[in-house]
């Protein structure tokens, strides 16, 4: 789903500048979209991705664990 | 002047040296890694894989492709990250549950063959080659904007000390040089772009304009180092001393047409100030669209920018997976959790870093618009510094800057040759101490010489190549191997076979200027676009027809790669003694 997500995002960039050029023409604080979305704006969504994703794959970790070998039971410490 | 920048490289090399010296072991063995497993934090493990990763593309490779080709040149340095997010997304926890070391021993430990070893070694020597090509002409055009040397003096000084320092048993994986690289090279990018960025304000945007071809904003006067050919937009007054256009003037100023010209080396031409910006022929994008279009045209004769940009997007995305200097970092993680921590971390460092080339790229275009009379892009960001600051401020920064950039050749160069000569020596010759530093030297003389016939390629094009290999060979067989039960070992060999070997055929017609223009041009220049669906594709239904040969216990490794170190922690001897 995150895989999704990311390539959904980066990807959708190329052709949004293909389809209407008029966006790379944008300016905001005289700098051209093209610098503020490759420079600078790419890397907090590749950060956000990757933490969720991480969160996520930990939550769901942890509940299969609970699933499969409950806490408190014979063999497993509890904090594990 | 260039004192400052000298010391600052033979001060980088020395420490290098001498830290390798201290660690006398040879090579990467599994022990020393147990060891460090365990005990590096993600935090420091992330640095670690962020110094090693970060190279002369990065650092040098960028900035010059901002200025020369446009802003879509960025798409590299998204891409470099990216490829963190994707690996974290893919492969990260299962990978380093699995215990493999390299990539031959993930294929060999997951599939069970002698063969598909060795077809993955040669794989790993080969995109570890493509990837050593641009550390040494980093290396070469440094020294050469430094000291004024030939390019091979560059070259040959990395490929000695390189291969030197690893034959005599230095630079194994010591995490912490590593992690010591990293915020080096962020340093000396940072600093001067912080600096430089303080110092010229942005009170010029008018170069950063859409559509508008630089202008000198005050009169400049334009020294020409090497005879080169440059051409004008609009037709301009100048004052010449030197050779122009085969007459010699003395100060006299002439009217130049908007056409192509030519200096001689030591010309200085001086314009005033609104000035059309000369353009060297060996700076001028191929293609006709603005500098601040979206899309990437290095490498393909700029024809089809947008089949170009994705080509890059998926080299870039998919290949940091199978880099082989990378892979065996992830081991030095305590569990597969921490080693999600640590990409994540590493995505976080590398997005600092690809602030400040970018920064640079649009200081240079806006500042130093002289640049364009320069004859390799890829030097820009060592000139930048003192052209803007004028005096001991700027050759300071020039110092610095030239110190990461060599950092930055000597740690990468120095991660890939350790396994491309460990690979070599491991599979291919008898496995002893002295093996692996012949093939260390043998790996180094090789790189230096092919170095030497690839000067005229731009090195974040020369790194993407890299990549576009790694991700249509090892991608495909780690992302299968990791996630389908199906995967055979005679479909995992044909995949990589097929995906790399066609797409290094890609390259190197390419290389030797097979294509000129077209779809042609950017399907041989870009490859990945159709290589890496053609090896995932070949690999599927090469399993799907060797089906009866899928290994038998195939739920056992897959169970050890997924299942949550809480679960597994009990029978981990078992599963260790099934891999080697």
């Amino acid at each position: 789903m995150c895989l999704v997500l990311a390539l959904a995002v980066t990807v959708s960039f190329p052709v949004i500048a293909a389809l209407a050029p008029a966006v790379t023409r944008i300016t905001v604080a005289g700098l051209p979209l093209t610098l503020i979305v490759l420079g600078f704006a790419f890397y907090p969504v590749l950060l956000a991705i990757g933490w969720f994703y991480n969160r996520q794959a930990r939550q769901l970790e942890a509940r299969f664990t609970d699933l499969v070998d409950p806490p408190g039971r014979a063999g497993r410490p509890p904090d594990a | 002047m260039p004192d400052a920048s000298i010391g600052a490289i033979a001060f980088v090399t020395l420490l290098t040296i001498v830290v390798g010296a201290r660690g006398i072991r040879v090579a990467r063995t599994p022990d020393d890694f147990m060891v460090a497993a365990r005990q590096v934090p993600p935090a420091l493990n992330a640095a670690a894989i962020s110094g090693e990763y970060l190279s002369a593309a990065s650092f040098l490779g960028i900035a010059g492709l901002v200025v020369s080709q446009g802003l879509g040149s960025l798409w590299y340095s998204v891409g470099y990250t990216a490829g963190y997010l994707v690996l974290l997304l893919l492969v990260a926890a299962p990978l380093r549950r699995f215990g493999a070391y390299t990539i031959p021993d993930f294929a060999a430990g997951r599939l069970g063959s002698r063969g598909l070893r060795q077809t993955a070694t040669v794989l790993v020597l080969i995109i570890g080659t493509f990837y050593l090509l641009p550390q040494m002409k980093g290396a070469g055009i440094t020294l050469q904007a430094v000291l004024g040397t030939p390019y091979w003096v560059g070259v040959a000084t990395l490929g000695v000390v390189v291969s030197c320092n690893i034959a005599m048993g230095g630079m194994k994986g010591i995490t912490f040089v590593q992690c010591f690289q990293y915020w080096l090279k962020l340093c000396a990018i940072g600093i001067p772009a912080a600096v430089l960025l303080i110092a010229t304000g942005h009170d010029s945007a008018r170069n950063i304009s859409p559509d508008q071809a630089p202008v000198f904003t005050s009169a400049t006067v334009v020294s020409v180092p090497l005879a080169t050919d440059f051409t004008l937009t609009r037709p301009a007054e100048v004052t010449v001393t030197g050779l122009l256009d085969r007459r010699s003037l003395a100060g006299q100023t002439v009217r130049l047409c908007a056409c192509r010209h030519s200096a001689g080396a030591g010309t200085t031409l001086g314009f005033r100030a609104g000035a059309p910006v000369p353009v060297s022929l060996a700076m001028a994008p191929s293609s006709a669209q603005s500098w601040d279009s979206a899309f990437l045209t290095s490498g393909t004769d700029g024809a089809h920018p947008l089949a170009a940009t994705y080509g890059v997007i998926v080299a870039t995305f998919f290949g940091a997976i199978g880099l082989p200097h990378i892979l065996v970092r992830f081991y030095t993680n305590p569990d597969g959790e921490a080693a999600r921590r640590t990409t994540l971390i590493v995505v976080l460092l590398l997005s600092t870093f690809y602030l400040f080339p970018a920064m640079l790229g649009v200081l240079a275009r806006l500042h130093a618009p002289q640049l364009y009379m320069s004859t390799d892009s890829d030097s820009i960001v060592l000139a930048l510094p003192s052209l803007l600051l004028p005096g001991l401020p700027g050759e300071m920064l020039a110092a610095l800057v030239a110190a990461g950039a060599f950092a930055a050749f000597l740690s990468t160069s120095s991660g890939l040759l350790v396994s491309v000569a460990g690979a070599l020596s491991h599979d291919f010759m008898n496995r002893g101490v002295s093996a692996f530093r012949w093939c260390a030297v043998a790996a180094g003389v090789f790189a230096t010489t092919a170095a030497l016939l690839i000067n005229r390629f731009s090195l974040a094009l020369l790194v993407g190549w890299a990549f576009a290999i790694a991700a249509s060979s090892f991608c495909p067989l780690m992302v299968l191997g990791i996630w389908w039960r199906g995967l055979t070992r005679v479909g995992a060999a044909a995949g990589i076979v097929v995906g790399g070997g066609s797409c290094l055929a890609a390259i190197l017609a390419t290389m030797v200027g097979a294509a000129h223009g077209g779809w042609g041009a950017v399907l041989l220049g870009q490859p990945a676009i159709w290589t890496v669906p053609l090896a995932f594709a070949v690999m599927i239904v090469v399993s799907l027809a060797t089906k009866r040969t899928v290994p038998s216990n195939v739920g056992q490794v897959m169970l050890r790669m997924h299942l949550p170190e809480a679960l597994s922690r009990g029978n981990a001897p078992a599963y260790r003694a099934g891999i080697r």
